[in-house]
């Protein structure tokens, strides 16, 4: 009699279901939460590396030498900025990874605008991947099936100032347009001097 | 016959096909959600749209979202001026 009374006691024990519920609950909260950081942390770094973008595409825009030393002073700034701080630790942790910036015109990659010729697309582009969001959450499976989802490129277009290269031959140009107006202009040796004050 | 009378294990028997049930439909139902990715589709329905906001401030997917681009406004920096007097 006293065994079948414990052994009647021991089914009637819920102790164990709250342990049960705790263990599924918890993975699904815990899964939960993961992937909610993992989206409002994306989220959070695309903000970072729009303004890294901006500022690469703003250092890229000051006039310089020749467009090739804008290019790498604009290199630099992406370089410096990438490798200071918080940052830093961030990219080394995997989680978003950043590729090499891109320079000059991306017209090509958009489809034309009311006005075709103007080269509107001037500017920094930066590749953007965020593996974070990549995850297996318990009972539920992974969040990315298509690789391509957490991944853009960051634009900033804000044109390029002519270089004192570029200015240099467009000055140039423009003398030898000048000189076939009038054959008197022939007479122009090489006496004269070009003045740019850093701009055409 | 005494033994046959004997419910003492009757419950257990319950209890076991009932956590047997519970465990095939949560099976069932973790698998059907991989196979259908519907967690996926938590996060990669938002993106697109997303995406077009980081890479060309609207909320739109894909080309759609290219050729809203700010860069395609007339309103761009221009040499030529633009005649805002609307004559």
């Amino acid at each position: 009699m006293k065994e079948l009374r414990g052994k009647t006691n021991r089914l009637a024990d819920e102790s164990g279901v709250i342990t049960l519920d705790f263990i599924f609950a918890l993975s699904i909260a815990f899964g939960f939460s993961i992937l909610f950081f993992a989206v409002s942390f994306t989220l959070s770094m695309v903000e970072v590396c729009q303004y890294i973008t901006f500022s690469v595409a703003r250092t890229y825009y000051a006039a310089n030498v020749s467009e090739q030393a804008q290019q790498d002073i604009a290199r630099q700034k992406y370089d410096e900025l990438k490798g200071k701080g918080a940052f830093k630790t961030i990219l080394k942790t995997g989680w978003i990874t950043l590729g090499d910036v891109q320079l000059g015109n991306a017209s090509d990659d958009f489809p034309p605008g009311p006005k075709e010729s103007d080269p509107v697309f001037v500017g920094a582009r930066i590749p953007f991947n965020a593996k974070v969001l990549d995850l297996r959450i318990p009972f539920l499976g992974r969040t990315v099936q298509n690789s391509t989802t957490g991944q853009a490129t960051l634009n900033a277009f804000l044109m390029r100032e002519v270089s004192t290269q570029e200015c240099q031959a467009f000055d140039s140009q423009r003398l030898s347009k000048l000189k076939e107006l009038n054959s008197l202009y022939q007479s122009f040796g090489s006496n004269e001097v070009v003045i740019t004050d850093n701009g055409c | 016959m005494r033994r046959a009378r004997n419910q003492s294990g009757q419950m257990t028997i319950e209890a076991i096909l009932i956590m047997t049930i519970l465990t095939a439909v949560s099976i069932a139902l973790s698998r059907y959600f991989q196979n259908q990715g519907l967690l996926a589709d938590v996060i990669e329905g938002p993106w697109k749209p997303v995406q077009g906001m980081i890479e060309n401030g609207v909320w739109a997917s894909g080309d759609k979202a290219k050729a809203q681009h700010p860069s395609h406004f007339a309103r761009h920096s221009s040499n030529a001026g633009e005649d805002i007097t609307g004559k």
